[in-house]
């Protein structure tokens, strides 16, 4: 304890303090232009060419934010998932392809309503008409009921592609088995230890665990993204470091 | 946030505020989500979409429910409402999950023709810990459930952790973004 | 493309479906891109052509003087006609396979200077008075020159342009042209030169005469230029006539580039996608014809699932307590008699399979010890599936009441939210219980509890990782002196398994096989026997598919590969 405040804690608070400048720092030198090379992540390259390849079929792509709800402990892997939703409603956009959102909490309806439309205000392609109603869905609260809602929209939509990123469990696998019985272009992430084995059984593209944080950085090449990127791998040395030492010293002092 | 560093009762009145608040909103927004049901199913019923018979009943027995649970009742523990959730709700949900069962074996053999050698490891595995985790497996081998327990607390152990420190990593690093406001005009326009 | 023939209204080729054209129409491509056009007035008012082209055309006719205008060969100009029978010296008189000048040639009065008498009078044209006018002005040097011209031995060559397409010849020579040159021979002669001057060649020199190819098109061109039909090289692919390969290059029917329109190339691809669905089908019809194999998987399954539940059978025993779930039971037992338990229903009602057996063994003991049970639940559902959980408990002991040894919270809003608040603050014991509505402080089971760090253990019911971990980080770091227990599926176990080494969870159930053994700790038999049978065969029945299963896929992947 110091203070009142536990050790652990008080570690976490001075790990935060020594980050934030941290990535500050790397974020200002990515924005004067330096450059950097990532690593290859081929779950990463499959998000892109996924969505590439969906929206040359022209139909509408699914994305899923996952199961989790925001303000919660999943609320993460909600940014992440809305960060894939970002990329592709943008790129759709672009094609004229509409996006079509599902989602299981409702306090992200408004999020997603706002992210799909956002591409259509952009000046020079402006479409108040763009079906915002009619894609962003809220399914119901709860993973199963989300599960049978998306099923049906999965089976019954007109769609080339499905991209689920988010917070996922079991119930993943109805979802993906449906997508695979309508053959659809399917790309998947969870950092769930529990929805992963199915990813993995249902679909040939999946972003394992934190993969699914890096496609700002290596998609759309976000200096924000990026520089939290390379403070991800920083914090991977350190405690791989932390890990050989600790390692070590016990093998030594007993 | 810093609530979790200190307890400073100016902070943990802050803290209390702003959860109520959120609570608040996330109630809220769950108005929001039924309106959204409402209006997405209304409309196929009126445009006479493919289903359309389904949106309706779904409609019909939403506002069902939610006029036998109106304010003044029990809620759940009204007699009505419970009959539908022991009835309907509950045996539908646990029927719906028990269904992965027949998808694991049917997303299985696609996997095994698609990537025979990952996907036949990765079922091999399985196969030992399902084993292990029944009576049978420790009939066919005494052993067979202490293999498991290792499998479980050694590999599978190593690999989670692995992955959950990349997670907790992750989390930071979106946290940090989303602190420094740099992802806010992104997402909070 | 292909060379097959094509009705003449064809767009595509019936075998190779490459876009036809139309051959020997007006659109039709020149062989040599000089001379191919036909003629029209407003060529022949233009100015002056440029010399080659002349020439190249008169070779052309040197090379086919019987060919006359059509498919796939250009019609020539009329004096060109005239042009080329005198410069390569030939006799004026035709052959006799060659045709008449076409009617609209003979109409243009410009070319009509250049027709030999002979030709004007098979095309019927009988005016002659114009010209004899005009020779009897002519200058007695040009009269004389005109006068030869019928005579075959000694051919003249002529200006090739007439009227105002000469600008630059000189005076005397326009004058010669403006005035209609030439003289008409006199009927009878010009009748008698023609009947005479096919006789005069041999007839060995006419089978040597190279084929005169009647062109109808580019394909017959080329057939007839491959292999000649008649003669000495009757028989010899390509025989090349000795003449014209100084003068022109060896002929071969032009290779056309097909030029596909907007409405073909959509035909194509609505036969390729025609193609593709076609195969689509048959795909879909092969992958129904396996349809009957994933249903007898299916009820291979749901058979072994059923029947030990219908038959209530009892194949397996539990005969082995794991390590966690004694601390579980140990933690429990040692709990002082009347002592308060905050149970967390954090299940729904998808795993109440599993769940449900675990939380009324738990239930059931806790009963028996005469503990206090506060439930709350942060999921919607968990309340509702608390007191049904607690019913049954209650039915099969008489003593138990609610609100005596088990009170229901009801539904914490927020999740974390909800949690962090439920730490910070208290229970609030103004507030209704969920199963009566009654206020909580009325009740004997909220007795001495302002909040949750007056329980004496929390014991967590959750389903998923998640739960837990929320639990752990939000409640166990806050109030470290409560002991916490917790009961999960048996796919979560793994992801427990950590915090009960690391001692943060003092006890772990796991599963319907956990709350079997759960139960013979506290001395009452497996509630759930026929349940662990089930899942048993279930399981194993389920490992039999995927096995079946990978040798299909093994022996599917090997004959791909043969």
């Amino acid at each position: 304890m110091i203070g009142d405040v536990p050790i652990d804690q008080t570690i976490l608070l001075v790990g935060f303090l020594l980050a934030l400048p941290l990535f500050a720092l790397v974020n200002l030198r990515l924005r004067k232009g330096q450059r950097i090379s990532l690593r290859k992540m081929p779950g990463m390259e499959n998000l892109s060419h996924a969505i590439a390849r969906a929206l040359e079929e022209g139909q509408k792509v699914h994305v899923s934010v996952g199961t989790g709800k925001l303000g919660e402990n999943t609320t993460v892997e909600t940014m992440a998932g809305l960060t894939s939703l970002d990329i592709v409603s943008a790129r759709s956009s672009e094609s004229g392809v509409e996006t079509m959102v599902t989602v299981s909490d409702p306090t992200l309806l408004p999020l997603v309503q706002d992210i799909i439309r956002k591409p259509s205000n952009t000046p020079g392609r402006t479409n108040p008409n763009w079906p915002t109603m009619r894609n962003a869905r809220f399914m119901g609260p709860g993973a199963i009921a989300y599960a049978a809602g998306t099923m049906d929209i999965l089976e019954h939509e007109p769609l080339t592609g499905n991209i689920m990123v988010g917070a996922f469990g079991p119930e993943f696998l109805l979802m993906g088995e449906s997508s695979a019985k309508e053959d659809l272009i399917q790309v998947v992430g969870t950092t769930n230890p529990q929805g992963l084995p199915y990813m993995q059984l249902a679909s040939e593209q999946t972003l394992v665990g934190e993969e699914i944080f890096a496609a700002g950085a290596y998609i759309s090449r976000w200096s924000t993204h990026l520089a939290s990127l390379i403070l991800q791998d920083v914090g991977r040395l350190v405690i791989v470091g932390v890990i050989f030492v600790g390692v070590v010293l016990r093998t030594i002092l007993g | 946030m810093l609530s979790f560093f200190t307890s400073a009762p100016t902070i943990q009145g802050l803290t209390t505020l702003f959860i109520h608040t959120a609570m608040i909103i996330a109630a809220f927004a769950f108005l929001l989500g039924v309106l959204n049901i409402l209006l997405v199913h209304l409309g196929k019923i009126a445009r006479r979409e493919g289903g359309w018979g389904y949106s309706l009943a779904l409609v019909l027995v939403m506002l069902a429910v939610l006029v036998l649970g109106r304010p003044g009742t029990r809620g759940p523990m009204e007699g009505s409402v419970a009959w539908v959730l022991q009835n309907i709700q509950i045996p539908l949900e646990a029927a719906f999950l028990s269904l992965l069962i027949f998808f694991i074996i049917t997303a299985s053999q696609r996997a095994l023709r698609s990537r025979p050698r990952e996907a036949g490891f990765m079922l091999f595995v399985a196969a030992i810990v399902l084993l292990g985790q029944i009576p049978v497996g420790e009939k066919i081998l005494p052993q067979w459930p202490a293999f498991k327990d290792w499998l479980l607390a050694v590999p599978t152990m190593a690999g989670i952790r692995g992955l959950l420190l990349g997670v907790a990593l992750g989390t930071i690093a979106t946290g940090l973004r989303l602190l420094a406001l740099t992802d806010r005009e992104r997402y909070f326009k | 493309m292909c060379g097959a023939p094509n009705a003449a209204d064809n767009t595509v080729c019936d075998r190779c479906e490459a876009a036809l054209m139309p051959i020997g129409g007006e659109d039709d491509a020149p062989l040599e891109p000089d001379s191919g056009r036909p003629p029209t007035t407003a060529d022949q008012d233009a100015p002056a052509a440029p010399e080659e082209t002349t020439e190249s055309t008169s070779s052309l006719s040197r090379l086919f003087p019987g060919a006359k205008p059509g498919r796939g060969m250009p019609a020539l100009p009329d004096e060109m006609h005239g042009q080329s029978r005198t410069m390569t010296g030939e006799t004026d008189q035709p052959a006799e396979s060659s045709p008449s000048p076409s009617e609209g040639s003979a109409e243009s009065g410009a070319s009509d200077d250049f027709t030999p008498g002979w030709l004007q009078e098979a095309m019927g044209k009988t005016d002659f008075s114009d010209s004899a006018e005009t020779s009897a002005e002519l200058p007695d040097w040009l009269q004389e020159t005109n006068a030869p011209t019928s005579d075959a031995s000694s051919p003249e060559p002529r200006a090739p342009f007439g009227g105002d397409s000469a600008p630059e010849l000189p005076s005397w020579l326009r004058g010669d042209e403006e005035g209609g040159t030439e003289s008409p021979q006199p009927p009878d002669q010009e009748q008698e030169e023609l009947t005479l001057e096919p006789a005069a060649l041999p007839s060995w020199l006419k089978s040597l005469q190279p084929e005169v190819v009647a062109f109808s098109d580019e394909i017959d061109l080329a057939r007839k230029e491959a292999e000649a039909s008649s003669g000495l090289l009757a028989g010899i692919p390509g025989p090349l006539p000795v003449e014209p390969i100084v003068a022109m290059p060896h002929i071969v029917a032009p290779i056309r580039q097909a030029e596909i329109s907007e409405d073909v190339r959509a035909g194509q691809l609505l036969r390729k996608l025609q193609s593709r669905r076609a195969a689509a089908e048959a795909e879909v019809k092969q992958e129904a014809f396996r349809f009957p194999w994933q249903v007898i998987g299916y009820l291979v399954l749901l058979v072994a699932l059923l029947v030990p539940l219908l038959l209530n059978t009892k194949l397996f025993n539990v005969e082995r307590s794991p390590e966690p779930s004694k601390a579980f039971f140990k933690a429990v037992e040692t709990m002082p008699q009347g002592s308060a338990v905050l149970m967390v229903f954090d299940y729904e009602a998808d795993l109440m399979g599993e769940m449900e057996p675990e939380a009324k063994a738990i239930l059931r003991h806790l009963s028996e010890r005469n503990l206090r049970v506060v439930s709350i639940s942060t999921v919607p559902q968990g309340p509702y599936l608390a007191q049904q959980a607690w019913n049954q408990v209650a039915k099969d002991d008489a003593q138990t009441q609610y609100g005596q040894q088990f009170i229901n919270l009801g539904f914490l809003v927020g999740r974390e939210i909800g949690l962090r608040s439920l730490v910070q603050g208290k229970f609030g014991l103004d507030r209704p219980d969920f199963t009566n509505g009654r206020l909580l402080h009325t009740y004997a089971a909220m007795k001495d509890l302002r909040n949750i760090h007056d329980v004496g253990a929390i014991i967590i019911v959750g389903s998923t990782p998640e739960t837990i971990r929320i639990w752990l980080e939000q409640v166990g770091t806050k109030s470290q002196q409560v002991p916490i227990l917790v009961a999960v599926p048996a796919s979560v176990e793994p992801a427990v398994l950590p915090y009960y080494h690391a001692k943060q969870v003092k006890g772990i159930v796991v599963g319907l096989v956990g709350a079997a053994d759960y139960e013979l700790q506290t001395g009452h038999a497996p509630s759930s026997g026929a349940a662990i049978d089930s899942l048993s065969v279930g399981a194993l029945a389920a490992l039999f598919l995927m096995a079946v299963g990978a040798l299909a896929a093994i022996g599917s992947n090997r004959r791909k590969r043969k």
